[in-house]
């Protein structure tokens, strides 16, 4: 995505990028092997391993999520998620009609994301992450919380099925996602900009 | 002979069902019937016509009200009409016993009328206990049982001197002799159920297969009447009044209920392990003394060693493993080990997964992996729900719809025994005695048998939210492959 001024990821928000990408991989995996589950075989490694893997992995994230908040908050930097609400509809369009004229769009100096990175990662960090956590939170601690019964069955199944739903449309992001970071110009483009903070292609050039 | 006229006349009225056709209040004042709008004519003969009369408003005017008598008789139809409404009272007093409903284990019925000569010495209803001394011995015994308890359990058709066989028919009791279980269920078999008493089960319950597993486990070899008596015979059951792990510490002969009975699975799980957490737990110290023979305890701290058992203390002390220090502590390598402990019996992973009535104790090889249970053919299917599995009544359409399923082919009757087919040949499954429960698809999940208690996770998953997770990743990947697929095609990786 051309930029007029390169700006660089700070440091906080790479590290809070690589922690989470890492832990939800993690949770993915161990999720695909709880939910899963086949008495002969392991999909990916012992039910139990899984398990507590998970169960500490989901801990660290929801430490790792809350510092983000903080951070997102605290310094202003949640703004880059918020859209234009006004005439966003026609934004999405104009920028999906660029990409399938095989175009760039090009997005202006102080905005960070264009309009459907924007929708799509407020939906993501501010809606799916947070709801998982909480749902996370209530199966394994708080399962009280839950009602004791929900149409006939045990009430805690609206918590399980709201993870799983949102597991899967992290899970379907998550495969976009890490595509998309490899479409840069060469593959590793925005990687780098990623791990260092800008791609060393110099200001004014494609990031 | 008026009163005799009244009385004929008016018992046709006693017989009318009630209410009854009210015109007359007894405790009127007024002698005649009032009728609004108009004065009821006089009949000749019946009322004497110096009686005061009523008025059109209906109100008596004869200032100032007094009791209008005629013969002892005033108000038609009083006090006949109270003769039979008291007669009818009478005769349903007196038949009610005779009609009501028998409750099990007590009433009028004729079969039941041998244990009612037992009641009145051994009725103890729940929250008492009664004592008796022994009359041989010269012991005090407790004899109290609750009837309403005995109703509901296994032996509730069996009466008391079917077992209590000799010696309990008169009192004092003497010479007594006790069936104990293998008494009566040694000589079961396929045919012959409960030996000569068929209790209308079609299946045999293999009584001298349990009985050898049970010799084999710790609480025979340490506890056992062969532990404490090795002179006697190796047999698991005993004579009366001696103390020591028998059958009858966990399955009491009079209470014992079938778990095919018990209306929910938290009473399953609460009946059986209460059995086990008597002694394995760290607060049965304290609370199991006054219950408990203290010989059981042999070299535990709950009671010291008695003197005449001295030297014929058990290995281990019986508290001190599994339970020390607590049952949460040695279940600790299970991810949540309270969830574990509240939520399934002990027997579940402490007994063999082969055999759904199994005896055998497993202590160093109890089932510690987790997708036994944790996975859509549940071995718990076949043990704690195998009285809830499969659902009666399931139809055809949710049976094979895709989307109704709930994880299992419904088998009418397949090995011909008369019960309903097991999934995946697990256990047996008898036949849900007319627990009337919906059977109904359960919004696409799973083993929405077990999903009706609890939420077990693997077990009880949603084959419609599987299939939205397919499809949305699917589609998320078929969407980069694609892109990428063009993108090659282009040639894009090699501009710029």
């Amino acid at each position: 995505m051309a930029r007029a001024d390169a700006s660089v990821v700070p440091v906080s928000v790479r590290i809070w990028h690589w922690l989470t990408a890492a832990l939800f991989l993690v949770l993915t995996l161990t999720g695909i092997d709880l939910h899963f589950a086949d008495a002969d075989s392991a999909l990916i490694m012992d039910y139990g391993w899984a398990n507590s893997l998970h169960d500490w992995t989901g801990l660290a994230l929801s430490g790792i999520y809350v510092a983000f908040l903080v951070l997102a908050l605290g310094t202003g930097y949640g703004r880059n998620y918020v859209p234009e609400w006004r005439g966003l509809g026609g934004e999405v369009r104009h920028q999906i009609g660029v990409y399938l004229r095989g175009g760039d769009p090009q997005i202006g100096a102080e905005t960070r994301f264009n309009p459907l990175q924007r929708l799509s990662y407020l939906l993501i960090v501010f809606g799916v992450l947070p709801l998982l956590v909480v749902t996370g939170l209530i199966f394994l601690y708080y399962p009280g919380i839950a009602p004791q019964r929900f149409m006939g069955m045990a009430g805690l199944w609206p918590i399980a099925q709201g993870h799983y739903l949102l597991a899967i449309l992290g899970t379907a992001f998550l495969v976009v996602h890490i595509y998309m970071g490899l479409l840069g110009p060469g593959a590793t483009a925005k990687l780098k900009r990623m791990v260092r903070g800008s791609s060393d292609q110099g200001p004014g050039s494609h990031p | 002979m008026a009163p005799v006229r009244y009385l004929r006349w008016h018992t046709l009225l006693g017989i009318l069902p009630f209410p009854y056709p009210v015109g007359v209040s007894p405790f009127r004042r007024c002698a005649t019937p009032l009728v609004r709008g108009r004065v009821p004519p006089i009949r000749s003969g019946r009322l004497s016509s110096s009686l005061p009369r009523s008025t059109v408003d209906g109100a008596c005017t004869e200032p100032p009200f007094r009791t209008v008598r005629r013969k002892g008789l005033s108000i038609k139809g009083f006090p006949s009409r109270g003769i039979a409404l008291l007669g009818w009272f009478l005769v349903g007093t007196l038949l009610g016993p005779i009609l009501a409903p028998d409750e099990a284990g007590a009433g009028l019925i004729e079969e039941r009328k041998q244990r009612q000569s037992c009641f009145g010495c051994h009725s103890a209803p729940e929250g008492t206990t009664r004592f008796e001394r022994d009359a041989e011995t010269g012991e005090m015994q407790e004899v109290g049982i609750d009837w309403t308890r005995y109703g509901h359990g296994v032996h509730q058709e069996v009466e008391c001197q079917e077992c209590h066989t000799k010696g309990f028919a008169t009192y004092p009791h003497s010479d007594k002799k006790t069936y104990t279980c293998m008494g009566c269920h040694a000589r079961e078999t396929t045919d012959n159920p409960t030996g000569e008493k068929a209790t209308g089960r079609e299946r045999a319950l293999k009584f001298e297969e349990w009985e050898a597993e049970f010799l084999d486990t710790v609480h025979y070899t340490e506890h056992g009447r062969e532990a404490h008596f090795p002179q006697h015979r190796k047999r698991a059951i005993d004579h009366e009044g001696e103390d020591y792990f028998k059958c009858e510490q966990c399955h009491d002969p009079h209470y014992f209920p079938l778990a095919e009975d018990m209306a929910s699975v938290d009473e399953i799980m609460d009946t059986h392990n209460r059995w086990c957490v008597r002694c394995h737990s760290a607060e049965a110290e304290k609370t199991l003394a006054p219950e408990f023979d203290p010989r059981l305890l042999i070299g535990g701290e709950a009671a010291p060693v008695p003197e005449d058992l001295k030297g014929k203390e058990t290995k281990t002390p019986p508290l001190a493993d599994p339970a020390d220090p607590s049952l949460k502590a040695e279940h600790a390598y299970l991810p949540h080990p309270g969830a574990h402990l509240r939520k399934t019996r002990c027997i579940e992973c402490h007994t063999s997964n082969e055999n759904p009535v199994s005896h055998e104790l497993l202590v160093e090889n109890a089932e510690k992996g987790c997708a036994t249970c944790h996975n859509q053919d549940s071995v718990l299917l076949s043990t704690l729900y195998r009285h809830r599995a499969p659902l009666p009544k399931i139809g055809w359409q949710a049976q094979h719809s895709f989307f109704l399923k709930t994880g299992y082919e419904l088998e009418e009757d397949p090995d011909g025994t008369g019960t309903a087919g097991s999934p995946e040949g697990k256990g047996e499954h008898p036949p849900t005695k007319g627990l009337d429960r919906y059977a109904g698809p359960r919004l696409g999940f799973v083993n929405a048998t077990i999903l009706e208690d609890s939420y077990v996770m693997g077990s009880t998953r949603n084959t419609a939210l599987d299939w939205l997770a397919y499809v949305l990743v699917g589609v998320a990947l078929a969407f980069v492959l694609m892109h990428a697929l063009l993108r090659l095609l282009r040639g894009i990786f090699l501009r710029d």
